[in-house]
């Protein structure tokens, strides 16, 4: 496949002395033609400003990008045409029809008048805001506004398109608009960059998934690799109450030396929940669930679920993409 | 650069204006209201009424050549006694220069509660000392009247007989005589006059000095052709219109030049929610043209809503009661293209520098402040920064003053200057030079401080 982003040693700092932030610590990675490259971390990890470097808004500190082996910085308006960009906030103005708007960033990327009449009018369609196209939209409901920030970026026919946290706050329906909208983006030729702090977006959408915290790569696989990395297997989770002196942090212990053995992978505990993984878990549940009220807890709920990416996060971090 | 980016721009802070349900309303009543307080307030003060102005005289008339004298003293000559009114007044043996003199010294204001002297006269033999009380303000005007002053009246009397009769005068007595000389024609000879164009005593004197000079011509118009006796009476009912001023007809072109500065500020408060927090409008202008497009198309779209406020503030003054000494279409001219350029100043600072507060402050204090500072409603101090070095129609330098460096002072004194005093386009063009090469500056500066603070530091 061929190499349509490279990003090497990128650095960015904010402030000075004491309010300094090493926001983006060194980051490396490469982004190949017709991918959607997910970035997950929470809140704060350096994705935006990642993001904001490669596109060229921001000034790395140290570090190159090179975008069709143009660095973004340099290359005057060379870029501007192959790039599209999908901020988290609005990128429309309130006062102007959703036509109005898309017409707009037609003229300032200097579209022909025929084309973006028919491109404009295909986002509209795709996107599913037909009947609003003629409203001004202040009027439109959150997620319809979102369909709309989309396809703003696309109006100049982008060959990167790079989105920034598409879906947070969408309703279920508008999410999956969203989410089908960008899956199929690159069977239209287009690389995709997405950063999220969701998951399961980064699970569905991405081909490959760069974890990133504290501005550091932690990790860069197929969402597949990078699960199956943390170990095989289901997790089972196990809300208990306690009933007795025994504490909850001891099952752990207790259920990996169990004999005769149970076979499982991981045993952990947080709060009041034990999180099992294991292969072939159901077969096994029977005597896990016994041997745990035999230890004094009495069993409230249970979950069986396959391994995400936020396992893996709290497994690289010791922490919950959320918190 | 592109003109379609920039117009698509344009096309989209105008729909914005629009659809803003207090824009409209802000444009259109603003003005109306403003204007309508000043009228309330000012229009019933007059200014400069029954005022004498001190006047000092260059008197540098060399009179009527002695041949000439000779000719009309030649009673005989015609043997009819044509020529006796005009040998009987003083014109011919003091000049036409003196004649004036004399009449403007005993011009009075003509009204029921005051027959004050308009004119206080001292006449001067060197320049110098005239420019010399001229600048310590014991002088409100000095009139130069040229050498040629006499000869040159004589020709425009000549000039007069020829359009009426088909004759020179002087061709009409070689009729009889065929050794009559020639008299003067088309001698062309300057009026100079001076004074610090910024001092209100100065405008008004010159206002009114003007109509003086006019009527005068219009006098001479009155030598009378074959069959009737030929005089100029210019020592007989002497007739000329004051302009008259109040505070308001004085204010009109400050509050038009303010009225109209008061909407960039409004277009900076659309350009400005550009850069709102979280709003990330403009990370896709930055990505999408340059400064300079995305400049020249909030320009543009000051155009069609400056020739709008500009209508609205002159019907409105007109329709309240301000009468213009001046050429209206000029001084409406001047509005539309000098004004945007000075409004250009306030315009791109606040967008440059500000955020939404800060232009909603500056649209507060901002606007009023530059229109007080460039003499829109008040006489400013007298702070100079160099002296006389601003070049003048009158050919008397003034000096540039701190607030010259604001691009509307010298919209607001053209347009003063030519609604009020009737200065012509020639008199008013340094101020509208001063006014275009300030504003271009400014602009350029703007553009420079707009990359880099807008698009380049905003990257770091």
């Amino acid at each position: 496949m061929k190499k349509i982003i490279e990003v090497k040693a990128l650095k960015k700092v904010f402030g000075k002395g004491e309010r300094q932030v090493n926001a983006v610590k060194g980051i490396s990675f490469d982004i190949y033609e017709g991918e959607i490259f997910g970035f997950l971390g929470p809140n704060g990890a350096g994705k935006t400003t990642s993001l904001r470097m490669i596109v060229g808004l921001l000034r790395p500190d140290s570090g190159e990008v090179k975008i069709l082996g143009e660095n973004p910085h340099k290359s005057g308006n060379k870029l501007k045409e192959i790039l599209g960009i999908i901020p988290q906030n609005p990128t429309f103005y309130e006062d102007l029809t959703v036509e109005e708007n898309l017409w707009f960033l037609a003229k300032i990327y200097n579209i022909p008048k025929m084309i973006a009449k028919e491109r404009i009018n295909s986002l509209i369609s795709r996107i599913g805001l037909e009947e609003k196209k003629k409203a001004i939209t202040k009027d439109l409901s959150g997620g319809q506004k979102r369909r709309l920030n989309l396809i703003l970026a696309l109006v100049h026919d982008p060959k990167i398109i790079l989105c920034d946290e598409p879906t947070p706050g969408l309703d279920p329906q508008s999410r999956i608009v969203v989410w089908e909208f960008i899956r199929n983006l690159p069977k239209q030729g287009k690389t995709v960059i997405l950063t999220t702090h969701y998951m399961e977006e980064a699970d569905r959408l991405s081909n490959r998934v760069a974890i990133i915290d504290n501005g550091e790569i932690l990790v860069l696989d197929t969402p597949e690799n990078l699960k199956t990395s943390i170990g095989e297997g289901d997790l089972v989770e196990i809300e208990v109450s306690h009933l007795g002196d025994t504490e909850i942090e001891s099952l752990p212990g207790y259920l990996l030396a169990l004999d005769p053995p149970l076979h499982l992978e991981e045993v952990s505990t947080s709060q009041s929940v034990c999180t099992i993984r294991a292969l072939d878990v159901v077969p096994k549940l029977t005597r896990i669930l016994a041997s745990i009220e035999n230890q004094g807890f009495s069993v409230n709920n249970l979950s069986i679920r396959g391994t995400t990416l936020e396992d893996v996060f709290i497994n690289l971090t010791g922490r919950r993409l959320r918190s | 650069m592109s003109v379609r980016q920039a117009l698509g721009i344009s096309h989209r802070i105008g729909l914005q204006i629009i659809r803003s349900r207090w824009t409209i309303p802000y444009l259109i009543l603003f003005p109306i209201f403003f204007i309508g307080l000043y009228w309330f307030g000012f229009s019933a003060s007059p200014i400069g009424e029954n005022q004498t102005f001190l006047l000092g005289i260059i008197n540098q008339d060399e009179g009527l050549t002695d041949e000439i004298q000779l000719l009309f003293q030649n009673e005989t000559l015609l043997g009819n006694g044509t020529l006796q009114e005009f040998h009987s007044t003083d014109v011919l043996s003091k000049g036409f220069g003196s004649e004036f003199v004399n009449i403007l010294g005993n011009l009075t204001y003509n009204n029921q509660q005051n027959s004050s002297h308009i004119f206080e006269i001292t006449e001067y033999s060197d320049e110098m000392q005239a420019d010399s009380k001229l600048k310590n303000r014991e002088l409100d005007i000095v009139l130069i009247l040229p050498r040629q002053f006499s000869n040159a009246s004589l020709g425009i009397l000549n000039g007069y007989w020829r359009n009426s009769y088909g004759l020179y005068f002087h061709e009409y007595l070689q009729t009889f005589d065929a050794s009559i000389p020639d008299l003067p024609i088309n001698i062309s000879e300057e009026v100079i006059i001076r004074g610090d164009e910024s001092y209100l005593n100065y405008q008004i004197a010159n206002s009114i000095l003007g109509n003086i000079l006019n009527a005068y011509l219009d006098l001479t118009s009155a030598f009378r052709g074959p069959g009737g006796s030929i005089q100029i009476a210019m020592n007989e009912e002497y007739q000329v219109s004051i302009p008259t001023f109040s505070l308001f007809g004085l204010s009109t072109p400050g509050l038009i030049a303010f009225g109209i500065i008061m909407q960039p500020s409004l277009i900076s408060l659309f350009f400005c929610m550009e850069f709102r927090p979280k709003n990330t409008t403009f990370d896709i202008i930055r990505l999408s043209s340059s400064p300079t497009t995305y400049i020249l198309g909030t320009f543009l779209i000051q155009i069609p809503v400056m020739i709008g406020q500009a209508f609205i503030l002159f019907t409105s003054s007109l329709l309240m009661g301000f009468q213009p000494n001046g050429d209206i279409i000029l001084a409406y001219l001047i509005a539309l293209t000098i004004l945007p350029f000075s409004a250009s100043l306030l315009y791109f600072t606040t967008a440059i520098f500000s955020n939404e507060d800060v232009v909603g402050t500056i649209l507060g204090f901002g606007g009023p402040f530059l229109g007080f500072m460039s003499g829109a409603f008040i006489e400013v101090p007298k702070i100079i920064l160099f002296k006389e070095i601003i070049p003048t129609a009158s050919g008397f330098p003034r000096d540039f003053l701190i607030w010259d460096l604001i691009p509307l002072t010298h919209t607001v004194s053209a347009l003063r200057q030519v609604m009020l005093y009737d200065f012509t386009l020639i008199q008013v063009l340094p101020d509208i030079l001063l006014s275009f090469v300030l504003s271009l500056g400014f602009f350029c500066c703007s553009l420079l401080f707009f990359a880099y603070f807008r698009f380049w530091r905003s990257s770091q």
